[in-house]
């Protein structure tokens, strides 16, 4: 079951711990940016409040 | 005479193609008594066929179940926290968490894909399986952990599997 991984293998292992890296530094970097309001959500609101909705 | 040979058992007896067992049909191959053996043939070649990619095509398809994971925890971790038991889905340690999850998951992909050391990284899916079965089974069960049960089958399944194609071996 422990075969050799070899050059070949140990060379797309690292290549892919190193792009999956580079993504969690991406994601972590991003963490704080939810999903934003689309913009015609104040305008939706404004009708609905203000009773213009007919 | 020559005292007879006693007959083998049948496990010792050479499997014989269906083709060499079909009748020969004097109408020819296209009669309907030749029929069932044909499609006795092609049923035996599509059971070889099977046997021989199956595990190929099982490891290939967790694999991609995993790199499709694995990318969007890595690249979107706010939206899995809430499935870390016990640590609360706003810290930041919840995110390293599923950083760090979505890294393994990441690497476990390309190992399976690739097939390098398929054996291991089955092993290795299996244990990554059955924690996330266990960590939403804490939460409840639900038919999310149910799918994931089925998947730790396929992990488990494939851990066994010795004859692999398409292994990256040097």
């Amino acid at each position: 079951m422990t075969g050799q991984v070899g050059p070949r293998g140990l060379a797309i292992l690292v290549l892919a711990g190193i792009t999956a890296l580079l993504l969690a530094i991406l994601g972590w970097t991003q963490r704080g940016a939810g999903p934003t309001a689309p913009h015609s959500a104040p305008t939706g609101v404004y009708l609905v409040i203000g009773g213009t909705t007919r | 005479m020559p005292p007879a040979e006693p007959e083998p058992p049948i496990s010792q007896i050479p499997p014989t193609p269906h083709t060499l067992l079909a009748p020969q049909a004097p109408e020819g191959a296209g009669s309907p008594r030749a029929r069932p053996c044909v499609l006795a043939a092609l049923a035996e070649r599509g059971a070889v066929i099977t046997a021989e990619w199956a595990p190929t095509a099982g490891r290939i398809l967790l694999g991609v179940v995993f790199l499709w994971f694995g990318y969007h925890e890595l690249l979107e971790p706010a939206q899995w926290t809430q499935y870390i038991p016990v640590i609360s889905e706003s810290s930041s340690l919840a995110v390293i968490a599923v950083l760090a999850h979505g890294w393994v998951l990441f690497v476990l992909a390309a190992a399976l894909l690739a097939g390098v050391a398929p054996r291991v990284a089955a092993a290795i899916a299996s244990l990554l399986m059955l924690e996330i079965v266990i960590a939403l089974a804490a939460t409840g069960l639900s038919d999310t952990a149910l799918r994931d049960v089925g998947v730790l089958g396929l992990a488990v399944c494939l851990t066994g599997c010795k004859n692999q194609r398409l292994v990256l071996r040097n």
